[in-house]
């Protein structure tokens, strides 16, 4: 007969703490006590097909746990993606449109049998086949504790709080690490897309360390457009791309704004004064 | 208490040491081998009037551009649009490719596409425990669904490394009711390592219809992969390229660049080699890609690029022999270099270590010479080698592949 079990009270570290990850032990479940540790040069044994992309969001480590209880089995998969923003971003990419996310560490969501959080530099997937068979079992009760072991009071990287909330598209809020829209000389942003006058318009927060750095991608975003802008300076400039079609761009300090797919351009203004009126 | 494996570590890891040849000049092995279909045509409503090579994906009759398009790690659907706009006809994506939107994605761009004009492959990769036949159907529906597409040209079992795996009658039966059903035009396999090994049992099961390997510069002697494609294309599959930029750097540091365009030039000028699918991330890179599909000649300076690629970390013995007869131990020193090559240069661990179980030796035998009188032309440090390779005797074979 199976039991009931509160999993407040199920979770007890086995000792294994190795780079901030502490398996539980789950009272029931039977583990081989073994944890599986992949890095960058083998990850693909792990996710052959899959790793690439894995690595192109910071990739550094992951183990690997599993349980069985009878029917069950349960497999918590947890990537160590170095810091918040890239745990982020590859979290942000692998998720649904629909998903219905909850705090679940930073923030998560599930189905039946799969559940995907972040928290922290950690993207944890776990992997359960019928759970339901295990009486008392909730893999988000489950995911919930074992969250909190991976770090306390996670936050949302900054550059996601400076998003407008209306309008916004859920889930759609997403960190590209590199080349973004396709073009090598933006590297990384963070993008987000609105439904506005029945279009949808995507928002781009680019970051840099410093105002050259900042420079050198107008320029060479005008460059790449072959506009003709003579004298670049910190502020607002409408590029025509040849794939990406019209961009509206906002220079501002280290910052560069943007937004595609709108057809009228004072939709969008709006949109990137909100943000611009966040920043230093 | 639980036991951290630490995967990376092992002598079992594979990929970690995919490092480049040294030793061979440029001649490739493919050049003696028979030509299959290639023809040149006119693009329609091409501006430029540029000649694209095409090629046929074998018994399939699928006819495609040599250059295609990997989608995994393409983050925007304008570059979708760009590839298809610029001639390029076969998109390639997967099931576990991010979670499932890299699919979406696909299907979003291509939903106002008429069906026949593009063709569409994707992957599934059973989980590790593995899954029914049925449940394998139910992961085709879904890649379906996302697709947006009532069925794929090919419809792929991802990753296949070893034969059992391949032909798990799980998985054969399930290819087989894709391909009945009409939800899969063609069936395939995809496979990064054991490459020459499953490719021939694809071709024996008269079950696969098309091959997606791994195939770049570093794998030029790799003499049973060759063979393998031979018999692949002698028995009418297509055969699709992918990895050919063997990671896009020569370092572990990702410091040297490998010469992306040089290397897809290498590998389409196996005829072998159908059409390759280079993971295409932005627009210039797509664009100095379809240059390729139009002339895939190799100019002075890109086999000088090669060349020097190759030399850059001497993985490949050539076997010359020299340095038989040098070891003050009589240590087998060629069959030693050989096995380090197949372990570190093709990601065969599981033949390394039957070659070096052969050998009989120690796990460290160079351990009493103070020095290696061993003089390799290449510059191998043979001592070196020698206490790499000799370990993975120490390996369990069920970690091998």
């Amino acid at each position: 007969m199976r039991k009931i079990f509160l999993f407040g009270l199920m979770l007890f570290p086995l000792g294994i703490w190795a780079q901030g990850v502490v398996f539980p032990t789950l009272e029931g479940w039977k583990s081989d006590g073994k944890v599986l540790v992949f890095n960058k040069d083998n990850l693909y044994e792990h996710i052959d097909g899959a790793s690439e992309f894995y690595l192109s969001y910071g990739f550094e480590s992951l183990q690997v746990a599993s349980w069985k209880n009878e029917g069950s089995e349960l497999t918590v998969e947890v990537y160590d993606h170095g810091d918040p923003l890239h745990a982020y971003g590859i979290y942000s990419i692998e998720k649904s449109a629909k998903a219905e996310t909850s705090p679940i560490g930073l923030e998560g969501y599930s189905d039946a049998t799969i559940l995907n959080f972040v928290t922290g530099k950690f993207y944890v997937k776990i992997n359960s086949t019928q759970p339901e068979k295990v009486v008392g079992f909730s893999l988000k009760s489950f995911a919930i504790d074992f969250a909190k072991t991976l770090g306390t009071n996670p936050e949302y990287p900054k550059v996601i709080g400076l998003f407008p909330k209306d309008n916004l598209q859920p889930n759609s809020c997403q960190y590209i690490p590199t080349e973004f829209m396709g073009l090598g000389f933006l590297g990384s942003a963070v993008r987000a897309k609105y439904s506005l006058g029945g279009a949808e318009i995507t928002l781009f927060i680019i970051e840099r360390t410093d105002l050259a750095e900042v420079e050198k991608m107008v320029l060479k975003y005008i460059s790449y457009a072959e506009a003709k802008i003579k004298k670049v300076a910190e502020g607002d400039f409408l590029l025509k791309d040849p794939f990406n079609g019209t961009v509206c761009l906002r220079w501002k300090g280290n910052y560069l704004l943007g937004a595609t797919g709108f057809s009228d351009q004072k939709r969008v203004a709006p949109l990137l004064d909100q943000i611009s009126g966040m920043l230093k | 208490m639980n036991k951290l494996i630490d995967m990376a570590n092992s002598t079992f890891n594979r990929r970690n040491f995919l490092f480049l040849g040294a030793t061979a000049t440029l001649g490739m092995a493919t050049q003696a081998m028979p030509v299959p279909k290639e023809k040149k045509k006119k693009k329609s409503k091409e501006k430029k009037k540029k000649d694209i090579v095409y090629r046929t994906l074998g018994n399939t009759g699928i006819e495609v551009p040599i250059v295609s398009m990997g989608v995994m790690r393409a983050d925007n659907p304008n570059i979708l649009k760009a590839a298809y706009e610029i001639g390029i006809r076969h998109f390639d994506t997967a099931s576990g490719y991010q979670d499932g939107r890299n699919e979406e994605m696909v299907g979003q761009y291509f939903k106002d596409i008429p069906r026949d004009q593009v063709i569409i492959s994707t992957k599934i990769h059973p989980p590790k425990e593995g899954c029914s036949t049925e449940q394998f159907i139910e992961k085709l529906d879904q890649s379906l669904k996302r697709l947006q597409m009532g069925y794929v040209d090919i419809l792929y079992l991802h990753a296949g490394s070893d034969v059992a795996y391949i032909m798990d009658p799980r998985y054969t039966e399930a290819l087989k009711r894709a391909k009945a059903s009409g939800k899969a035009r063609f069936i395939g396999v995809s496979t990064h390592a054991n490459m020459a090994k499953v490719i021939n049992a694809a071709v024996d099961s008269k079950l696969y219809e098309v091959i997606l390997t791994s195939y770049n510069f570093t794998l030029k002697d790799d003499a049973d992969l060759q063979k393998a494609l031979q018999k692949a294309s002698d028995a009418g599959l297509g055969i699709v390229g992918m990895k050919s930029m063997a990671g896009g750097f020569l370092d572990k540091e990702k410091k040297k660049r490998v010469n992306c365009k040089a290397a897809l030039k290498w590998v389409l000028s196996n005829p072998l080699i159908h059409t390759a699918i280079p993971g295409l991330t932005n627009f210039e890179m797509l664009k100095e890609n379809w240059k390729v599909a139009q002339n895939h000649d190799l100019d002075e300076t890109e086999k000088c690029d090669l060349q020097l690629a190759m030399n850059e970390v001497g993985l490949y013995c050539r076997g010359c022999m020299s340095c038989s007869g040098q070891c003050p131990q009589n240590l087998p020193i060629p069959d030693l270099m050989r096995s380090y090559m197949y372990n570190y240069g093709y990601g065969y661990p599981a033949k390394a270590q039957t070659t070096v179980a052969k050998l009989n030796l120690s796990h460290n035998p160079c351990e009493e010479c103070p020095g290696c009188t061993v003089a390799c032309p290449s510059g191998f440090d043979v001592r070196e080698r020698i206490t790499d390779i000799a370990r993975i005797k120490m390996v369990p074979a069920n970690f091998l592949v």
